[in-house]
Order: structure tokens, then sequence, then C-alpha cells
């Protein structure tokens, strides 16, 4: 029993870890993206003042 | 007032932008200009790479030391010494799984990491460059156009104000511009008319005529009363010579040219002559004939003119 529960938990862990790192994976996009991103938020920061 | 001369170093370049940015962990401060150390602590910047990957490495081994706690703790509190066996051999195959699986990730991993370390320090960051560009402002003050303009070239990859291309114009044009300079035109120009631009622009076109381009022809277009009033007729007549540099160029502004055809020195007349000639397929409007009638009249006996032979059936024509 002992045995079951703690295999339970590890396994738990690695399906949590994989469905984030699966998530992570989805919403990663390109370098390109997320530099054109870091440039139009500045901008628009630096024209409301 | 006489213009400064001056030598810029080399504009550092990188693939992506944010790699310029950089982080002095003692101010706790953003820059994004070519020192190494910060200016204020003296301390060594760290590069946005090296900070997210320093961040990254701090998480995994967070993850690392809570995986060895709760494994740790399974083997420990085995009540037989069967279960602690089998608690031990799950325990070695979880930890393997587990790096296993974050070594395939990694990539995705570092990439989301930098993603919100980007986004959460947006603030930051802005606050960084707008210090950078307080230290330009002072570095301006204090004559030094030199460093201000390398300033204001590095913080204008991020920023893209008229205020700020302006300032930049305005650097320029206290400098005696250079050919073997790294000049840019295009990325200077602003949303509106400005005059210490179009100073700007026919001084480097002076030096640098490749700098022309499409963008930069159309806003000598549609400002062209202003700038007729504060720099005269010939600013514009130049820009429309210029604008003979592409065969696509001709083709767009080819009414602008047909304005200025009758005023172009011969040298101008010659070259456009060329490429009309070089290629008939296209279509050139009214500009091939308006020009084929100026040679008829004007050069009709220079012989740099012959070979494009339009001769007597022009001349017919007028
Ligand atoms: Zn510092």
């Amino acid at each position: 029993m002992y045995s079951f529960v703690f295999t339970s938990l590890l396994v738990l862990i690695l399906i949590w870890k994989t469905f984030k790192l699966f998530k992570n994976k989805r919403n990663s996009g390109d370098f390109e993206g997320i530099d054109e991103e870091l440039v139009i938020m500045l901008n628009k920061g630096d024209s409301n003042g | 007032m006489a213009k400064q001369a001056v030598r810029f170093s080399k504009k550092k370049r990188t693939k992506y932008r944010f790699q310029k940015l950089k982080m002095c962990k003692k101010c706790q401060r953003y820059s994004v200009l070519k020192d190494d150390t910060c200016p204020k602590c003296g301390t060594t910047f760290v590069g946005m790479e090296a900070l997210v990957k320093s961040i990254f490495k701090s998480r995994l081994l967070t993850e690392a030391i809570w995986i060895l706690i709760i494994v740790s703790i399974g083997i420990v509190a085995a009540p037989t010494v069967r279960t602690l066996y089998y608690s031990l051999i799950s325990g070695l195959v979880f930890v393997v799984s587990y790096v296993v699986l974050t070594s395939i990730f990694i990539k995705s991993e570092y990439f989301i990491h930098l993603k919100k370390l980007l986004r959460v320090d947006l603030k930051k960051i802005a606050i960084g460059i707008q210090y950078d560009s307080e230290l330009a402002k002072k570095d301006v003050k204090e004559d030094r156009l030199a460093p201000a303009y390398e300033k204001l070239r590095e913080i204008g990859d991020f920023l893209y104000s008229d205020q700020m291309k302006i300032r930049r114009v305005m650097v320029l044009n206290d400098i005696s511009l250079r050919s073997d300079m790294e000049l840019e035109l295009e990325t200077l120009i602003p949303s509106s008319y400005d005059k210490d631009f179009v100073k700007y622009a026919l001084e480097v076109l002076k030096i640098n005529r490749t700098l022309i381009t499409k963008k930069c022809i159309g806003y000598f277009i549609n400002h062209r009363d202003a700038i007729v009033i504060d720099f005269g007729i010939n600013s514009l007549l130049t820009v429309a010579g210029m604008t003979l540099r592409m065969k696509l160029y001709i083709l767009e502004f080819s009414e602008f040219i047909e304005e200025f055809l009758d005023y172009f020195p011969k040298e101008r007349v010659l070259r456009l002559c060329s490429i009309l000639h070089a290629n008939p397929e296209m279509e050139w409007g009214s500009l091939e004939e308006k020009t084929n009638r100026l040679v008829a009249m004007k050069y009709h006996y220079d012989p740099d003119f012959k070979r494009f032979s339009v001769g007597d059936e022009v001349v017919s024509h007028v």
C-alpha cells in the first residue's frame, strides 16, 4: 500500500510536470516575436508619456 | 557654429535587440549602451541572456532540491525493508525521467523564462533606457557629440518616437559628416515635417547617395511646400535627381521626376535615358515621351545621346 501511494505521487508529479512543459512549449513562439513585443511595449509606454 | 569633427565607434550588432539589454545587478538598472560597467556604481553589467540563464539555473536547482527531498522522505519513511527498496527504485526512475524530460524541453523553458523576464521587467527596462537617454543629454550639454550620438543610436534601436529621431538628427547636424561614418537616413524619418531632419537629409545625401530610399523620397514629396520655403527649390531638384538611382524609384515617382526633368543637369538626363533605353518593356508612361522630347530639343546634336537613337521620329514630332 505504501509503495503504491508513493509511486502514484511520483507519477502525478511527472504528469503535472509534463503537462506544464508542453503548455510552455506551445506558448513559446520565436525570438523575433519577443523582440517585436519588447519594442512595441516600450514604444507604447514612450508615447503615453 | 563650426561643426565638430568626430569619429564614431562601430555599432554593436546583435541578432536580436533584446540581446543588447544588460543589467547592473547592484543598481537593478537596465541599460542598452555599449559600456561594460555601470556608470553609477562601476559594477560589470550582466547581459540579458546570462541573466535569464542564471534565473533558469536557480529555478532548476530549486526543483532538484524539492525532488530530492520528496524522494528521500519517501525512502526514509518506508515501513519495511522491501518497501524501502521499492521506493528507492521508483525514486531513481522518477529522478531520471524528470531530468530527461527537463532536458528535452530545455529550449522552450529557457525561452519562456526570457519572455517572462522581459514582461515582468518592462518598466525597469523603460526606466533604464530613460537613464541612458539622460546620459546622452548630458553628453550633448557638455559638447561630447560623438559619445552622445553613439548613445542615442543604441537607444534608437528601442525607441522610435519622433522626439528620439530629432534628438539624433540635431546632434548629427552639429557634426561634420563623412562618408566613412555608418550613417542612417530611413530610420530617422519623422512622422511630420521637421526642418532639422531635412537639413540632415540633404547633407547626408550629398556624401552618400545610396541612403536615399522610397520612404525618404516620399517624405520630400509630401512636405515639398515646406521644404521649398526652408531650403529652396534646388533641394527638391537634387532629390528628384537622386530618384534616378533605381528603376523602381523612377517608376514609382515618375511624376515627380517629370516636374524637374527640364532642370536636370546633362549627366542626370543621360542616366535617365540609359535606364529607359535599357528597359523598353516597362511602362514608363508620359515620362518616356517627355524625356525623348527633351533629348530631341536640347541634346539633339550631342554625341553622348546618339546611342539612344531617339532621333528623327521624335524630332518630327516636336
Ligand atoms: Zn550600478
